[in-house]
């Protein structure tokens, strides 16, 4: 018999779909659902040792003596604490431990609960991975416990063995903790990770089955080049869609799709018709927000990535290939036997097809416009954050590009220093794409000693732009003051911290004067700075965006409202419309 | 220990080495430094993000050294270098009297390398992302054993799938016919504890050897139902005006056999393996 608590019940399904049997078990109330759950299921093995140190100890000649993962659990409080010198010493000498520590009462923590220390991350830096598990109530604290506890357990042999902890919250009721009504364990979502592959043909086959396929490629750079053709024999040998921004560093192929601007503007409707089968990933991030569009739908997902590492951003991982790119889809394309369809391709150039670019006036998009289409092969670029990274998105680059930029955490500080680490490393002409704020924050590094091939675009709209296109004055009137932090700053004196040459633009004559000079050879570095308008730049872009979308009936009926009664009440209409 | 560390990364293959905010203690080796490619940034956060867009456009790692006392200013970059795993190898030197915890979010490992230890170095083929490498030193007064007449004794009597488990030991790796394990003084917490589970968890005979006092803080363990006669300890008494006669009461207690012996010929080896009682040899320092 097995207790109702849903957390336990992921806990106990995962340790089965990973054979993972061998539990110490030291006395106590806070476990007592998982302890009972687990005592009669004759699949586990359960050893009693009281004290909780040397019950780690103990577990820990186990786990060295026969090389499997053995658990340990206990309650909560210091009885958790006692386990960290075998934690320690099993981190240092590799060892698979998996503390499973009962953990109550989070809100009246140090306030004279009984039994209650912070255990969160308690061992610190000697497990290899640590995760809290609250008490699962809805549907996505199911999923991310569900998550957790596969991405802990799949930490303990990852690369090197070593010791987990499962911090798990468990109600305080006595009642509920040893209740025991299920027969059985309703199985969950596993994630696998494929090491050492022999046989590729059943991934194959399961690909060759599938209608619509969309690869989702991210960050990535190699300098052998090789991804971009056998990406365009996958697309040829399955039925997918290949989508990508320009950190995927591919060269253009006009099959593949420039993801980033569509999850812009795709509706509710378009998103369930370009629903994929499986979604397909790999890269250190995906800037494209289409990442997220088809989350939560309980779509397969695999994702490749060569240090093996657990990326479940859509909530639906199934299987982690930890190869390069290059060998996954090397294998894939070797072992099909059939040819793309296109039907799913060409649901997406249609919508494609749609996108219109207007006559823009002299904004920041303007000038990123202006500046693509008249760069030279074969350079480096750095998108420093925001604008720069979207702007440059929507539009092809020319061959040979490799792009750059901080999207890991998307900050705004460092671009011009890693930008300089680049360049420094090749003797390609090296461009900067930045804004005011971020160029300014990272000031310092204009000492840094410069190459000649160093290119620096400065788009200065004296403000963070970004605010103007996510909130806008209409909305915070104060939004200059701090929050987009508003300025009369001209780069221009900024330069003679440096030894580079100044150019500067105010409008579309003079960016194309001095734009052949920015892009050709010089004896110097050349900083380039153009002056534009944050409120226009941010009106230009949301206009872009709108007059993109396909609008639903629902959402012409939800404008027409919010024009006539406001926002405030429409959107009280809408709660109750969908309550019922 | 530094210039250990730049020799070690160097015969890996890796030439680039950023240096920030070096106090005037820890000037690198100029021997050793002048064989990368060196570069000196000032500002320390600049200098992380500078080793990132490095690292990330050669492909290959590129050292990063910085004080101790400026690392907080390199978090911002290890983060990004984190999540865009780019392998920055920062290395850095301290009195380690601040914490580095929270820096095991923005880097894979954090190495503390001790006197001697370089060993605990990542190969560079092991290095995905950032890690940082904390140059310290420690010693340890404890006393070493030599097993050597004891260990002869039992290779004529285990087999290669056996295992032997010293503590501590004075002499270097001897060929025996079974497996030899040492364990080192910052692993004596627990050492009885572990040991059952070694010799629980194993088909093949396990032995224990070690000094007598370590079961002062491993005593709780004896009560334990799983104990069975494939517990095999040899203790070891190191301090001639000490008394083992409570310790051996509780073993008693707890089912355990303890004999005591003054030396190693008069030991029945053969019965002490094959007896059906959990056993422990005690041998006096007469």
């Amino acid at each position: 018999m097995y207790t109702n608590l849903k957390q336990i019940q992921i806990i106990i399904s995962l340790l089965k779909q990973f054979s993972i049997k061998h539990i110490v078990v030291s006395p106590g109330t806070r476990h007592v659902a998982l302890v009972h759950s687990i005592e009669n299921d004759p699949f586990f093995k359960c050893y009693s040792v009281v004290d909780e140190r040397s019950a780690a100890y103990f577990a820990l000649g186990l786990s060295e003596s026969m090389d499997v993962p053995v658990c340990i659990t206990c309650t909560s409080a210091t009885a958790s604490s006692n386990y960290l010198p075998a934690i320690q010493e099993a981190f240092e000498r590799q060892i698979q431990l998996i503390a499973l520590t009962a953990d109550r009462s989070r809100y009246t923590r140090f306030h004279m609960e009984n039994q209650c220390i912070n255990q969160v991350d308690m061992y610190g830096d000697y497990v290899k991975h640590s995760v809290d598990l609250p008490e699962v109530k809805n549907d996505m604290d199911y999923l991310y416990v569900n998550r957790s506890v596969n991405e802990a357990l799949l930490a303990l042999n990852h690369h090197t063995k070593g010791p987990i902890q499962i911090n798990f919250l468990e109600p305080l009721s006595i009642k509920i903790l040893s209740e025991f009504p299920l027969d059985e364990i309703p199985q969950c979502r596993k994630i696998d990770r494929l090491d050492n592959i022999t046989d590729w043909h059943q991934y194959a086959d399961i690909l060759k089955n599938k209608k619509r396929i969309l690869v989702l490629c991210g960050g990535y750079f190699d300098t052998k080049k090789q991804l971009t053709n056998l990406l365009n024999d996958f697309f040829e040998s399955f039925n997918a869609v290949i989508s990508y921004d320009h950190f995927s560093n591919l060269t253009n192929n006009e099959v593949f799709i420039l993801a980033p601007f569509m999850a812009e503007v795709l509706n509710a409707k378009e998103i369930n018709e370009l629903q994929p089968d499986i979604v397909i990933s790999y890269g250190f991030k995906i800037y494209s927000e289409l990442r997220n569009k088809f989350n939560n739908k309980n779509i397969e997902h695999w994702h490749i990535d060569p240090e093996g590492k657990v990326n479940d951003f859509m909530n639906s991982l199934r299987k982690i290939f930890p190869y390069t790119p290059e060998v996954f889809f090397s294998n894939m394309v070797n072992l099909s036997n059939i040819k793309n369809n296109k039907l799913y391709y060409k649901k997406w150039i249609d919508r494609l097809s749609k996108i219109t670019i207007p006559n823009l006036p002299f904004t920041n998009f303007y000038v990123v416009k202006r500046l693509i289409s008249k760069l030279p092969e074969n350079i480096n670029i750095h998108l420093s954050v925001l604008n720069s990274i979207r702007l440059t998105n929507f539009f092809d680059l020319p061959q040979n590009v490799v792009c750059f930029g901080n999207i890991g955490a998307d900050g705004i500080d460092g671009a011009f220093s890693a930008f300089l680490g680049q360049a420094d490393s090749t003797d390609r002409l090296s461009l900067l794409i930045i804004g005011d704020l971020s160029y300014l924050y990272d000031l310092n590094a204009s000492m840094i000693k410069m190459d000649n091939h160093v290119r620096i675009l400065v788009i200065n709209n004296f403000s963070g732009a970004e605010f103007h296109y996510n909130m806008g004055v209409e909305r915070i009137p104060t939004l200059n003051k701090h929050i987009a932090a508003g300025h009369s700053t001209r780069i221009q004196e900024t330069v003679h911290l440096s030894d580079m040459e100044y150019l500067v633009a105010t409008n579309e004559v003079e960016l194309e004067n001095q734009m052949k000079k920015f892009l050709s050879p010089h004896n110097k570095p050349i900083l380039f700075e153009v002056l534009t308008n944050a409120i226009s730049d941010a009106e230009v872009l949301r206009k872009y965006y709108n007059d993109n979308r396909i609008l639903t009936t629902k959402n012409k009926i939800r404008i027409k409202l919010e024009n006539i009664v406001g926002e405030k009440v429409t959107s009280s209409l809408k709660r109750i419309i969908n309550k019922k | 220990m530094i210039s250990k560390v730049l020799e070690y990364y160097y015969s890996g293959g890796i030439r680039h080495l950023v240096e920030t905010q070096l106090d005037s203690s820890m000037c690198l080796n100029p021997d050793i430094a002048n064989l990368f490619n060196r570069v000196n940034i000032k500002d320390a956060r600049s200098a992380t993000f500078y080793s990132l867009g490095k690292a990330k456009m050669l492909q290959t790692p590129v050292i990063l050294v910085v004080d101790e006392n400026y690392l907080s200013s390199c978090y911002t970059g290890l983060t990004e270098a984190w999540l865009q795993r780019q392998p920055i190898i920062l290395i850095t030197y301290g009195s380690r009297d601040r914490s580095l915890a929270h820096f095991k979010r923005s880097v894979d490992r954090i190495i503390y390398i001790r006197d001697n230890r370089s060993n605990d170095l990542i190969n560079i083929d092991a290095i995905h992302g950032p890690i940082m490498i904390y140059v310290q030193d420690t010693n340890s007064d404890d006393l070493k054993i030599d097993y050597t007449p004891l260990l002869i004794k039992f290779d004529k009597l285990l087999t290669a799938q056996d295992t032997v488990y010293c503590y501590n030991p004075s002499e270097q790796d001897k060929p025996y016919q079974f497996l030899s394990h040492s364990i080192y003084p910052e692993y004596k917490y627990g050492l009885f504890s572990k040991y059952l589970g070694w010799a629980l968890g194993s088909k093949n005979t396990s032995i224990l050897c070690c000094p007598d006092h370590l079961i002062q803080i491993d005593l709780n363990i004896f009560n334990n139902s799983n104990i069975n006669k494939k517990v095999k300890i040899v203790l070891f008494q190191t301090n001639q005006n000490s008394s083992f006669d409570k310790e051996a009461l509780w073993l008693s207690n707890n089912n355990i056999n303890v004999e005591y012996y003054s030396d190693f010929e008069t030991i029945d080896y053969r019965k002490f393996i094959d007896s059906d009682f959990a056993n422990v040899i005690y041998i006096e320092n007469k």
